[in-house]
């Protein structure tokens, strides 16, 4: 049983790094303001090796919670992790009102975000354009660190984070 | 020419080399006893003249060789016969044995001045000083000669000191180690002289000739010091020159197992043929102890039970990075033969989360396996060999490949189901195995295990998600 016990801590200690995993918010409660996001921010990551996924909430102010008019949801997509940051394209399909914003002629601009992990509860967090030029960063807390505990909603833009912006 | 059944021919010489051994196991070796011949006693007639013109005061004549009857001992597997010259140099070769020696001569020899000074006293207790010494060592067994002295002149001690029953005991030592001695006419007075013809008398109704000394004691020091099992001792009479006796006596119990009369050949000793007919008789009613059947050889036949735990993957696995599983199996075995047994058991495995979380679920398995084990002891380890069979049965399992698939779900948009999510039923593997190991026997009952064991899967022919699984266990197990 010993050996079982040992076996098990060694597959443990080599098994996948859950650095980013869990959910992140707006430091201090701070408002982020910038070219493409404006609001409190609410980040939620599953990582899976090195590869990674989540959804990036807006909301208008820290406490109520409403969502963002503008951009109250996007899906993080192709998160990639490299060293201690973790880089997502950023999905604007639950924006409508930022697609037209955020579009050249010929296609959707694509934007990409990355956190930089600086401790395991804090992170900064940046939007950089198509060619890697930063538009705006932020700084994150790490709020829940668990993949368990992040709820299957908070996993998704569901249709209310969109229609219930005042 | 060339056999065309190799394969035949290697199960029957595999068969040979495994079963020969269980019978040879069974039982252990016969302990041989080491037996010597003691020179031989030759007594002389009862009735001859003890005082005499020129008296023989040496130790008797060396008598016929012993030769032809140890040749015919040593015919016996079950004795080892060594001869009296080897047992009186590995005496005289124990510790301080030359200091003892000296000492005791210097002590007879003081002994005697002062039983010639009249200083009796002081002569008593330098004799008995010198016997002490001399029996410390053996050296009456080594020098019969210095011993009968000692013991004729403590005997005439004894008598000018009035005390004629220890002078008696004395005297009759005196004629065990010299039978042969005789006296000069007129030397001695008719008291002391009257006292040697009783101890003479004595002796040759009564001496126990079976043994080269009287005392249990010495004799006990003499098995220890000797490392000799049984004496024999042939003892020739004059009066009865057509026969000859041969005592055997045992040391290690202490008691005469053997006195019979045999036909004396010319020199004395007895005949060729009732000899061998006697060893031949001894041989069959003496015991003998058996070296203990190694326990090994007895144990092998016994069940084992083995409860092992450790790590477990395949070498073909269905998703990115290695497959990790702990695994827990319970084996039972049962030896046939001291290097082959039989073995089967279960083995449960359960997946561990693998570094890209690409199985959404844990995934279990549970293995039949049984083989045959070949396994060698050497002290306390057994290390063995074990092909074997084994089947499979997995359940089934998904594998998702996109991270949007784990965090979302494989209902949602993003994660395309076509390309990024593999679904496997229930599984049913057939293969082969081998484990190769050691076990340390912590006691006769409980061991500590290793094992390594690799496989491969042959049914189904094709569609295998998982292949060739590689473990290696640790174990704790029990012999009964």
């Amino acid at each position: 049983m010993t050996a079982l016990l040992l076996v098990l801590g060694l597959m443990t200690a080599c098994g996948p790094s859950d650095e980013f995993t869990g959910r992140w918010e707006s430091a201090d409660n701070a408002q982020a303001s910038g070219a493409v996001l404006e609001g409190y921010l609410e980040i939620v990551v599953g990582q899976y090796g090195n590869d990674a996924s989540g959804v990036l909430r807006v909301y208008e102010d820290p406490f109520l919670k409403f969502p963002s008019p503008l951009c109250p949801c996007l899906y993080l997509v192709d998160g990639k992790i490299r060293d201690t940051t973790v880089t997502f394209v950023l999905n604007f399909n639950h924006c409508p009102a930022m697609v037209g914003e955020h579009s050249s002629e010929g296609g959707t601009t694509e934007y990409v975000l990355s956190l930089e992990s600086k401790s395991d509860f804090s992170a900064v967090g940046r939007v950089l354009d198509s060619s890697a030029n930063e538009l705006q960063a932020f700084d994150l807390d790490r709020i829940e660190y668990q993949d368990e505990l992040i709820d299957e909603l908070e996993r998704t833009c569901t249709a209310d984070s969109q229609q219930d912006s005042p | 020419m060339i056999p065309r059944r190799p394969y035949l021919y290697l199960a029957a010489l595999l068969l040979l080399g495994t079963v020969g051994p269980t019978r040879g196991a069974e039982v252990g070796n016969v302990i041989s006893k080491r037996v010597t011949i003691l020179p031989v006693r030759i007594l002389p007639n009862a009735n001859r003249p003890l005082f005499v013109a020129e008296p023989v005061k040496t130790t008797v004549a060396p008598g016929p060789s012993t030769k032809p009857l140890e040749q015919e001992l040593a015919r016996q597997p079950e004795l080892e016969v060594v001869p009296w010259a080897r047992v009186l140099v590995t005496l005289r070769n124990s510790a301080n044995v030359a200091e003892t020696d000296s000492l005791t001569r210097s002590s007879v020899e003081l002994g005697i001045g002062e039983y010639k000074a009249l200083k009796l006293d002081r002569a008593q207790k330098s004799l008995e000083r010198a016997l002490e010494l001399m029996h410390s060592v053996l050296l009456g067994i080594r020098d019969p000669g210095l011993a009968s002295r000692l013991y004729l002149h403590l005997g005439l001690v004894h008598l000018e000191q009035g005390d004629r029953d220890r002078a008696r005991v004395a005297l009759g030592n005196m004629f065990f180690y010299n039978p042969n001695r005789t006296f000069s006419i007129g030397y001695y007075s008719p008291a002391i002289e009257t006292a040697l013809t009783s101890a003479y008398s004595d002796f040759i109704r009564l001496a126990p000739l079976d043994r080269p000394v009287v005392n249990p004691k010495i004799l006990h020091t003499l098995a220890t010091h000797a490392g000799i099992a049984q004496l024999f001792t042939i003892v020739i009479r004059r009066d009865q020159p057509s026969q000859t006796q041969v005592h055997v006596f045992d040391l290690k119990r202490m008691v005469p197992v053997h006195n019979v009369q045999l036909r004396a050949d010319a020199t004395g000793i007895p005949h060729p043929d009732p000899f061998e007919r006697f060893v031949s008789r001894y041989v069959a009613c003496e015991i003998f102890e058996r070296f203990p059947a190694n326990p090994w050889d007895l144990r092998f036949r016994r069940v084992w039970l083995e409860l092992n735990g450790g790590y477990h993957t395949y070498g073909r696995f269905p998703t990115r990075t290695f497959l990790h599983n702990t695994s827990i199996a319970l084996l039972m075995g049962k030896g046939i033969s001291p290097h082959v047994a039989m073995y089967g058991g279960l083995n449960l495995l359960t997946s561990v989360e693998d570094r890209y979380k690409d199985l959404s679920d844990r995934l279990v398995s549970m293995r039949f396996i049984g083989g045959v084990e070949f396994r060698i002891r050497a002290r306390r380890f057994t290390f063995f060999f074990a092909p074997g069979v084994e089947t499979n049965i997995m359940s089934g399992f998904q594998v998702l490949t996109s991270p949007e698939c784990k965090f979302f779900g494989i209902d949602h948009p993003l994660c395309d189901q076509a390309s990024d999510v593999r679904n496997s039923d229930l599984q049913l593997l057939m293969g082969i195995n081998a484990s190769v190991g050691l076990r340390y026997h912590i006691t006769s009952s409980v061991y500590l295990g290793l094992r390594g064991i690799a496989g491969m899967y042959l049914v189904p022919l094709s569609g295998k998600k998982v292949d060739y699984p590689l473990g290696g266990w640790a174990a704790l197990g029990f012999e009964f």
